[in-house]
């Protein structure tokens, strides 16, 4: 028999009223496994994360947890660890009693709650505000020892509902580094929610895209974007320009189609049952688009650029293929390609996907 | 920005409270007027009415009356907080409305209707004792009309209101996120009570005593009515002082020295609250 997952779900289902905000969600999260769920808002991620934690019940299927069936268990006997958006560090206590709150509740005797807070405080390293309460720190320290807090009592999972969402853009980076440091070295099995796709691609072993209630795709961030299983997933992950065409053939796993008047090489698993003559919609990246001197690609005006410092984006209107997104070295751009410059863009090297349109 | 109807508009407000500070200034004034039997015109000027309170008799009616207000504060506080936790956290809008209505409803009723109902309630032969009686639980009425528990039952009653109010706009500010990460953490519902929502409900609890104390502190048709001149308060006391005795001044001193005690009593209840300034829950 395999290992035992660290968190198993099976068809768990959740309706709110006539809304079924969760459709038979299947999951297997091995341990020490970093996954996110991603989604916009409203898409069941975090009404996936509160069944999980047990902050509603759910409707239909079971969730495993190490092993053990916890569908019906309380919240507090789940053995978790959770970090909350708003952080929930209590005001009335100071950050070594918040850090020790778990301890306490499971009976550590005070001298063992001690060393650990000291422990944990260190390795978020706050060894130095133990006495402070929580207002009299920053956003970043909060969400520091909010992080201590949970791991403190060395949950056999660590839950994390939005936790970067209130800090600024630099502090968000560098708590996403830090937060995932910790995660690796202590191995602990971490089910984070998000709705920012750059935070799920950069910190996730694999990541769980979700719209509407349904999990889409799961699966590693590089084929998450590079062979996404859905339309949805293709256009909600990065940049994507959609080309509509047609499937010309189909060989094995992989098919034939055209667009704008190219030919393309698609995966052939996303078509369904697509049959050759079907109008497909060609989803290309935006590097997969590059400019060209000559040969085989389409003829276009720059209509508008921006400049993101180390690239820049330029939107190409090319003629009937209508406008297409390119992502280029930042300095080249800008002094090669005004807006209202002639661009001739070339596929060469591109990987797209197609879907039934 | 200029507000052109900004007098026009507190001017009514004014006008009232003027008339209040004129009363009490006159309240003030009369305190330290001597009495002069058989005459309403007060004599000259006297600390008489305030040694004359250093008497047992009315020394202990102001004690009597800041142990029933107390008491009174505290067993609305412990009646009220169940309900104030009930009423933030039902989830079913009527539930929510039945509560609320069912809380605030004395704080509509006339003092003296909601007296008389109580003494219809409390009486001999009123609902408590023949209810008890008819089941056969006691042999002879309990006497609750014109004792201390009979005023204390009705002052909860008339408290209630203000103390669930003051208690839910506090509950209500609580984060629900710190229970349920007092939970998540493996507390029990009983050690998430304890450890999180009640330290976190103190404003509202000290809130609700203070304005408990200071309601039933000025309460008079309860104690007048469902006391029946055997519990006294110090309202009782400016009554019959006032308007059997005609003793003006005396009247005047004693509302003072309760307005006073008043005073001191909400100062002390803030500085029970200050520490929580510092924790940042207030």
């Amino acid at each position: 028999m395999a290992a035992t997952d660290a968190l198993r779900l099976e068809g768990v289902t959740k309706r709110f009223g006539a809304v079924t905000a969760l459709h038979e969600a299947w999951l297997k999260v091995q341990d020490g496994e970093f996954i996110t769920l991603l989604g916009p808002s409203g898409c069941g991620k975090t009404t996936l994360l509160n069944l999980i934690a047990g902050f509603l019940e759910a409707d239909a299927g079971e969730i495993f947890i190490g092993g053990k069936l916890v569908t019906t268990l309380p919240v507090w006997e789940r053995d978790l660890g959770m970090v909350f958006q708003s952080y929930a560090l209590f005001p009335h206590m100071d950050v070594a009693r918040n850090v020790g709150y778990g301890l306490r509740a499971r009976g550590v005797p005070k001298s063992e709650e001690a060393s650990r807070v000291a422990e944990a405080l260190g390795l978020v390293r706050l060894s130095a505000m133990a006495d402070r309460r929580p207002k009299q720190l920053s956003g970043g320290q909060q969400q520091r020892v909010a992080l201590a807090r949970a791991l403190v009592i060395r949950p056999r999972l660590l839950l994390l509902d939005e936790p970067f969402s209130a800090l600024d853009r630099n502090l968000r980076t560098e708590m996403q580094l830090e937060l995932k440091e910790i995660q690796r070295r202590l191995g602990v099995t971490t089910i984070f929610v998000t709705h920012d796709q750059g935070e799920a691609m950069s910190m996730s072993d694999r990541v769980a895209v979700m719209s509407e209630g349904r999990i889409l795709q799961l699966d590693t961030p590089e084929v998450i974007y590079g062979r996404p299983a859905h339309p949805f997933v293709a256009g909600f992950i990065g940049d994507a320009t959609v080309l509509p065409g047609r499937l010309i053939a189909r060989d094995g796993a992989e098919a034939r189609v055209e667009a704008a008047g190219l030919a393309f090489i698609v995966p052939a698993e996303t078509l369904g049952g697509a049959a050759p003559g079907a109008a497909v919609s060609v989803y290309l990246r935006p590097e997969d688009l590059h400019p060209i001197v000559a040969g085989e690609g389409l003829e276009g005006i720059v209509v508008s650029r921006a400049y993101l410092g180390d690239r820049a984006e330029l939107v190409v209107e090319c003629g009937a293929a209508g406008r297409l997104m390119l992502r280029l070295p930042g300095q080249a751009a800008m002094a090669r390609w005004p807006v209202g410059a002639a661009l001739r863009v070339g596929f060469d090297g591109a990987r797209p996907v197609a879907f039934p349109a | 920005m200029r507000r052109p109807f900004l007098g026009w508009f507190i001017s009514p407000a004014a006008l009232v409270a003027a008339g209040f500070l004129l009363a009490m200034a006159a309240v003030l004034q009369y305190a330290f007027l001597a009495f002069i039997p058989g005459e309403l015109q007060p004599g000259g000027f006297t600390f008489q009415n305030f040694r004359e309170m250093m008497k047992p008799l009315y020394a202990g009616v102001f004690y009597d009356t800041v142990k029933l207000c107390f008491l009174t504060a505290v067993l609305a506080l412990l009646a009220g907080y169940p309900l104030a936790l009930a009423l933030v956290r039902a989830r079913n809008p009527y539930v929510k409305s039945a509560i609320l209505i069912i809380s605030v409803t004395p704080l509509f009723l006339g003092e003296v209707i909601r007296t008389y109902a109580w003494i219809i309630v409390l009486g001999n032969r009123g609902f408590v004792n023949g209810t008890l009686m008819a089941l056969g639980v006691i042999d002879a009425p309990i006497p609750l009309l014109f004792t201390r528990l009979g005023v204390v039952v009705a002052l909860v009653h008339v408290t209630l209101p203000v103390v669930v109010i003051m208690l839910a706009a506090a509950i209500a500010h609580i984060d629900r996120d710190l229970e349920r990460a007092a939970a998540a953490l493996g507390a029990k519902p009983m050690r998430v009570f304890v450890t999180v929502t009640l330290p976190l409900s103190m404003p509202g609890i000290i809130a609700g005593l203070t304005t408990g104390f200071a309601w039933t502190f000025s309460a008079f048709a309860t104690p007048q009515l469902i006391g029946g001149g055997r519990v006294n308060m110090v309202s009782n006391l400016v009554y019959s002082l006032g308007f059997s005795s005609f003793n003006f001044p005396f009247a005047a001193a004693l509302s003072v020295a309760g307005l006073v005690l008043t005073a001191v009593a909400l100062a002390g209840f803030r500085l029970l609250l200050r520490p929580l300034h510092k924790v940042g829950l207030s």
